[in-house]
């Protein structure tokens, strides 16, 4: 995959994760403190954490093709990185006061990061399928 | 369009014979994959050489300067290069699916999606080739699906 092509993978990404991190801030604080009231900066909250998790991305990026378990690897790995990088960032710039915080925020990433790749995945079986049927018609 | 076989005596020259309007895309199309089933190319094994026929391979990979032929079980050393390979066969039904990699269509099984928005082709032979995301847009348009 060329620089490029990498960019806008993430670009896609990034936004997937900013609808996410949206998704489950509302659904965490609707059940955790639903009386908290915030003020026009909390929009943007979403597009920080989302540009901050996009940047482990780095750590996918390869010139030649990997192999499934190295990509396996890579992914768990870029998993860690990215729940440390959020969470250094979150408890550095004040939003995140305490542990409790940390680790209800560490879970909503983890969240996050299986919605973000379930939906990769269907997006990719939806594809796989039409695939698979231009093939049958072309094999006749 | 209409297909038809007709049965002739064993001393005639078998032949293919197609009656059209205008030579269209579809019909070049039907002209190469005709073309293809007889096509034979070099192979090398331990210096001996071999007639490989082109329906036959179900992958050409380029490693460390070399470009290999695989079949259902053989493997054999070509000596083109695999972008001239690429130029020689895309039209029958041959495709480009990685940086070092061109995979006869006919010969896939299934794709299945893989992580990182890449996908896996399964082959008749079992055997599995990465299809690259960035190969993936040309794929479609090959099969007519964009």
């Amino acid at each position: 995959m060329n620089v490029k092509e990498f960019l806008k993978k993430n670009l896609m990404i990034y936004f997937i994760i900013v609808t996410g991190i949206t998704a489950a801030t509302g659904i965490l604080g609707m059940n955790i403190d639903p009386e908290a009231r915030f003020g026009y900066e909390a929009f943007f909250s979403p597009l920080i954490f989302g540009a901050i998790a996009t940047i482990p991305s780095l750590i996918l990026y390869s010139k030649r093709e990997l192999s499934l378990k190295q990509m396996l690897l890579r992914r768990i790995l870029h998993f860690f990185v990215l729940e440390l990088t959020l969470i250094v960032f979150g408890l550095n710039s004040g939003l995140l006061e305490s542990v409790d915080a940390a680790v209800s925020f560490a879970a909503s990433v983890f969240i996050v990061y299986l919605l973000t790749n379930i939906i990769s995945y269907i997006i990719d079986s939806k594809t796989a399928n039409d695939i698979n049927k231009g093939l049958k018609r072309l094999q006749g | 369009m209409r297909v038809r076989v007709e049965n002739i005596k064993n001393r005639e020259e078998e032949q293919v014979l197609i009656r059209c309007c205008k030579v269209n895309d579809e019909v070049l199309e039907i002209v190469n994959f005709v073309k293809s089933k007889n096509e034979l190319l070099t192979g090398y094994d331990n210096s001996q050489i071999y007639q490989v026929s082109l329906r036959d391979i179900y992958y050409f990979e380029g490693v460390d300067n070399k470009v290999y032929a695989y079949l259902r079980s053989n493997v054999y050393e070509m000596k083109s290069k695999l972008y001239e390979l690429e130029e020689l066969y895309q039209k029958r039904q041959f495709f480009r699916c990685s940086k070092s990699v061109l995979v006869n269509l006919l010969k896939i099984e299934c794709v299945k999606p893989a992580l990182n928005g890449r996908f896996t082709a399964n082959l008749l032979n079992g055997e599995q080739i990465i299809i690259s995301r960035q190969y993936v847009p040309e794929l479609k348009k090959l099969l007519q699906l964009s």
